[in-house]
Order: structure tokens, then C-alpha cells, then sequence
């Protein structure tokens, strides 16, 4: 679960925070699972409700809303294998607020946009924007990582 | 749904079933956390208890106002009570009676007469005196002798529907003896009948009994609609200039914290402290009891309860704990101590605490009261002296790491036993929902006048505390 805190917090403080706030919520409300579905997936929702909670005030603050349609440019799955996964969750940390928790609930856990809109009270189209400009940011970074690469090799 | 995008698919297979393994320290904040919980449901739970008692006493003051009659009115017409005149006989004054009984004789009614007032039926069954309400408010109780102890007992009278009717007959203002020779009863329109069963007149009556405290004039003489609407009337604080108020109050309150110190060596120490410390939550509750004196002067005292909280957090980046066991064993003959270290914990702690800050309180205030109908303002100065200063929590050390403050816990004794003396002030704004019952909204400040820290300290830790307190009075005679 702490990786998952990872992926969503900016810093890995605020990542302790969220686990530690997500197990005591965990724990006061254990009588509320209802054994529908697995518990390690109800366990993962609270941290994920959690992170959302944690960060929801500041989050679109300066983001502006509306569908840019931006070209998506593929990635070499080779881009990715010469990173570790904690190079990889530090990477997805520096993603602004709003497209890291878009990102991680599209792209990772399969959210709908829908479903993101409606657990961000935000509009569909903004969280369309938020994925589409994290991916943007996401390959732009793993392909300087990726010239930088074979010269620190 | 989105489209898929390799990256997308890239970082799920990478990332969706990583593991991490979480900080050491995170376990036992969980386990602190949990048990903190504990300790703030209860204290919601006090407070709770206490705002719901309030009320319930607040609503049980209603009821009570609802239900027993009007505060002292004065007579009407500016005449004081001790002043009335004696009336003077008039054959045209009536006092009620049952009309089936006008031609019954009129018993006797010692030591007692009854002048100016004039009954009629009222549709609703209730008499009402004379024509106008004016005449209602003048009505007066004369006592020709009251020494007459005797008499007094004599006095008690019953009246009982269906009964021969007893008079409270108009007469010589010295008459002993009043008969119904004396008396002009007024049959037909203005005939009256008592709508209760039973009155009882204890006697010595005074010279000039206003209606409104007077039983017996009140089930008489007041309609019922009157009645009601008179509850809803203000206590009449011209007429009765002294007068209790007992106050219950709750309310939410904000503490300031002010650090200061002249040691410059101490300035990134205090910058670090109010880095690393929040002000949370805080709220006020009391009970007051208020003097009213000189018809709008208050002297208020009582005890006044403030607490606040405030969060702590500090993140140590290089935490090193060593857990070790030490043991005694019996080796070549001897006892020994052998240490084991069992773990050695490091990493970045995190540490957040809630801080709590209790203050009970006895203030002495001052306060100049102005009203306006069923509403008004009470302007409150003065001070209180502090008997409890209650606090628990953690802080940071000059030194840089966290340490307890907690009376008894032998880390550290920053703060004073006792805080001394407050200055505070408040205004109030109260509203009538009953004669004697109000409700307030008072905005109130107070400065703790001395540092809440230890003299021998080189810095001082001061308060302000601001806050709201809601609350209901109750007016006593």
C-alpha cells in the first residue's frame, strides 16, 4: 500500500502521512467491509480516497479546464525497463498535482474518466486534459532520462 | 473510457502490483493515532454531554417561564404601589360573583376590601376588570387593618362554583364587617363567573398588590389570550432593579500564541517552534452567575472553562532507534549484564501530536447593561483568576528534537503550574424568549496577563484567546 501512497503524494513524507492516515481509517472502520469484492482492493480504495482528500483543496487551483488535444507520441518499452520502480514512482511524484491523480487513477487503475470526474468534482473534459498532458510530461522526461542514460553508461 | 496508450500499459505493468515497504515509524504513529482517537471521542463526547445538558436546562427554563406567572408590573398610571389611595366607596363597584347567587348575601370579608375594579364576562370565560385595560392595571387590594391577625386567618376565602358567592366586596375602606346591604352587584351583562373551582386569599394583603402577582386578581381578572401574550413580555428590570442572572455558555474559541524572546540565539529555535506548531481547535464553556444592580449594572462571576488545542509535527530525516534487551546471567559464578540489541530502526520519522491546553477560571466582570424591548447589549470588563492550568503534549527542544511536556512525564517542564490573572472583555447581545429566560451571543477576548512559560526560560510563550459563547440566562429575583 505504500507504493500506491507513493504514486499519488508529491514527497515521501506526505506518502507516510497518507498510509498512516489511510491504516487508521482502515482500522476504525473495519466493521464497514462488507466482504464484497477483495480487501486488499477495499484497503487500496481508502488509500486512494485518502491521497485524493489529502490534496483536493490545492489541486486544480492553477489548472485550467478544457480538452487539449495534444500528439501523444508512442514509448519504447525499452525507455522503461533501465528505470528501477522507484526511479519510476519518483517520476510520476514530480508530476503536478492534478495530473499525477489523474494519471494514477486512469492510466493505473483503470478508472473511468467518469469515475475520476465525479471523485474529483471536476469536469470530464478537465481530467481528459489532466491524462493527456501527463503523458505529455511522462515522455518527455523518460526520453531525457533516456539520452542521459547511455552517457552516465 | 480512455483509448490505451502504451505508456499507460508500460507504467500499470510496472507499477500496479509494486511493493514498498513502509517507513518503520509508521506503525507505531498508527497505533498512537488510534488510541488519540480514543482520547478526542471522549472529549467530544464531555462536551457534547455538557451542550446537551444546557439546553435541556435551557428548555426546561422555557417550559418554566411558560407555565408560572408575569415578573412584577408596576400600577399603571405612575402611581406607586406604597402611594395608592385608599378607594373611595362607590356604589357602582363590583367585584365578581356568581350571577346565580346576586341575591345571596354577600359573605364576609374581614380586614379586606376591593375598590375600582369593575368585572365583566369575557367570551372566553375569563373576567377582566373594567372596560379598558387600563382599568386592569389599576386595580388595587386595600387594606384597612392589617394588624389583625384574627382577621387574617379569617381572610382565607374559598369561592367554589355553585357556591353562595364570596364578595370581595367594596365598602367603607375601615368596614370590618361587609355585607351585601353594602355591595352593588351588577346583574345581567356585567355578571361574572369565577372559571375555577377554588381560590384561596392569604392575608396579610399588601396595600397595593399589583395584578400580576397576584393570583387570585390573575386567574380572575386576566383573560387567557392576555395571559399569554404577557409571557411573552420582558422582565421588568425598572421595577425590580436587583435581580440575579445566571448564565450557560459554549462556544468555539481561537488561541493566539505569541513567542518572544530577546536572546537572539533563541530566534531560529522560536522560528522553528512556529514552524512546526498549528493552532487546531479550541472552544469556551461556563457557567456565570451576575448581580444586577442600579437597575443596569452587572457584577458577573462564575467559572469559565477554555480549551485549545494545537498540532505538532516534526520529521526527523535521521532517526536512528536501537532496540536492545538487557539480561542477567550467571556466568563463571557470577551475575552479569549481557545487552543484546534486538533492531536498530533508522529512517525519517515522523512525529504529530495534539497539544492541549486546558484553563479553568474564575472571572469577576463588571458589566453595564442597555435594553431595548426584548433585546440589548451588555458591555462586560474585568478580569479572572486562574486555578487550573491543564496541558499535555509535545514540543520541540532547543536542541532540535521533540520532547513531552506533559506534566509528570520527566522530560521537560516548560510551562506554569498556574497562569495568574486575565484581563477579558466581552460584549453581549441578548434576546427575551420568556420573561426570564434569554438567550446571547457574546464575542469575548482576554489576555492571559503574564507568559504561560517558566520564568527562568529565556523565551516566553504568551495567549490571547478569542471565541464566541452561545449561551441562555435565567433571571431570579
Amino acid at each position: 500500500m505504500y507504493a500506491v501512497c507513493l504514486r499519488y503524494a508529491r514527497s515521501s513524507s506526505d506518502a507516510a502521512d497518507i498510509l498512516q492516515e489511510g491504516f487508521v481509517k482502515v482500522f476504525t472502520k473495519l466493521d464497514q467491509f462488507q466482504f464484497q469484492g477483495s480487501f486488499e482492493g477495499w484497503v487500496r480504495r481508502i488509500m486512494i480516497n485518502t491521497a485524493l482528500r489529502t490534496y483536493q483543496r490545492q489541486r486544480f487551483e492553477y489548472e485550467t479546464s478544457g480538452y487539449e488535444h495534444l500528439p501523444e507520441a508512442p514509448v519504447e518499452p525499452d525507455a522503461l525497463a533501465s528505470l528501477s520502480e522507484a526511479e519510476l514512482l519518483r517520476l510520476i511524484s514530480r508530476l503536478p498535482d492534478g495530473y499525477r491523480m489523474v494519471f494514477n487513477m486512469v492510466a493505473i487503475e483503470g478508472y473511468s474518466h467518469a469515475e475520476v470526474a465525479d471523485m474529483l468534482g471536476i469536469q470530464e473534459s478537465t481530467s481528459r486534459s489532466q491524462l493527456t498532458k501527463a503523458r505529455r510530461w511522462l515522455c518527455e522526461q523518460l526520453e531525457t532520462l533516456n539520452q542521459i542514460a547511455p552517457q552516465r553508461t | 473510457m480512455e483509448r490505451p496508450n502504451n505508456i499507460d500499459d508500460l507504467m500499470r505493468q510496472r507499477l500496479r502490483r509494486a511493493e514498498v515497504p513502509p517507513p518503520a515509524f509508521v506503525w507505531p504513529n498508527v497505533e498512537a493515532a488510534l488510541r488519540k482517537r480514543k482520547r478526542r471521542f471522549l472529549i467530544w463526547l464531555f462536551f457534547g454531554g455538557f451542550a446537551v445538558a444546557t439546553l435541556a436546562v435551557g428548555l426546561w427554563w422555557v417550559y418554566q417561564s411558560a407555565t408560572e406567572p408575569e415578573a412584577f408590573q408596576p400600577v399603571a398610571h405612575g402611581t406607586p404601589p406604597d402611594t395608592a389611595p385608599l378607594a373611595s366607596p362607590n356604589p357602582n363597584e363590583t367585584i365578581g360573583t356568581n350571577s346565580t347567587n346576586l341575591n345571596e348575601p354577600a359573605q364576609k370579608l374581614p380586614n379586606a376590601t376591593v375598590s375600582t375594579a369593575t368585572a365583566i364576562k369575557t367570551p372566553k370565560g375569563g373576567v377582566r376588570a373594567g372596560a379598558s385595560d387600563d382599568l386592569l392595571e389599576t386595580a388595587v387590594f386595600e387594606q384597612s387593618a392589617p394588624q389583625n391577625s384574627s382577621a387574617n386567618n379569617a381572610a382565607n376565602l374559598e369561592i367554589q362554583l355553585g357556591q353562595p358567592p364570596a364578595d370581595i366586596a367594596s365598602g367603607e375602606p375601615d368596614a370590618t364587617t361587609a355585607d351585601a346591604s353594602t355591595t352593588s352587584v351588577q346583574a345581567g351583562t356585567t355578571s361574572m363567573s369565577f372559571g375555577m373551582t377554588a381560590l384561596a386569599l392569604n392575608l396579610p394583603i399588601p396595600l397595593a398588590l399589583p395584578v400580576r402577582t397576584n393570583p387570585i386578581m390573575q386567574s380572575v381578572l386576566l383573560p387567557p389570550a392576555k395571559a399569554k401574550r404577557a409571557t411573552k413580555k420582558c422582565y421588568d428590570f425598572h421595577a425590580n432593579p436587583k435581580a440575579w442572572l445566571v448564565d450557560a455558555y459554549v462556544g468555539p474559541s481561537w488561541a493566539a500564541k505569541h513567542l518572544a524572546t530577546r536572546d537572539t540565539e533563541q530566534q531560529d529555535y522560536l522560528a522553528e517552534r512556529e514552524r512546526t506548531e498549528r493552532r487546531d481547535f479550541g472552544l469556551n464553556a461556563g457557567l456565570r452567575a451576575s448581580y444586577l444592580f442600579g437597575g443596569n449594572f452587572l457584577l458577573r462571576t462564575g467559572l469559565n472553562l477554555d480549551h485549545f488545542e494545537e498540532q505538532f509535527e516534526h520529521i526527523d530525516p535521521n532517526f536512528i532507534q536501537y532496540d536492545i534487551r538487557i539480561t542477567q546471567k550467571f556466568i563463571n559464578g557470577q551475575w552479569v549484564s549481557v545487552t543484546d540489541t534486538l533492531g536498530i530502526l533508522y529512517g525519517t520519522n515522523y512525529l504529530k501530536s495534539y497539544n492541549r491546553f486546558t484553563l479553568l477560571d474564575i472571572p469577576l466582570q463588571v458589566a453595564l447593561e442597555l435594553r431595548s424591548g426584548a433585546t440589548g447589549v451588555s458591555l462586560n470588563l474585568g478580569g479572572s483568576v486562574n486555578v487550573l492550568f491543564e496541558k499535555r503534549g509535545s514540543m520541540l527542544h532547543p536542541d532540535g528534537f521533540p520532547v513531552s511536556f506533559t506534566p509528570g512525564s520527566g522530560q521537560q517542564e516548560v510551562f506554569r503550574s498556574s497562569l495568574g490573572m486575565s484581563l477579558m472583555g466581552s460584549i453581549q447581545w441578548f434576546y427575551h424568549i420568556g420573561p426570564r429566560t434569554r438567550v446571547f451571543a457574546e464575542p469575548y477576548y482576554r489576555h492571559i496577563l503574564d507568559p504561560v512559560t517558566r520564568p527562568e526560560l529565556p523565551y516566553e510563550q504568551s495567549y490571547g484567546i478569542a471565541g464566541l459563547r452561545l449561551g441562555l440566562t435565567r433571571i431570579f429575583d
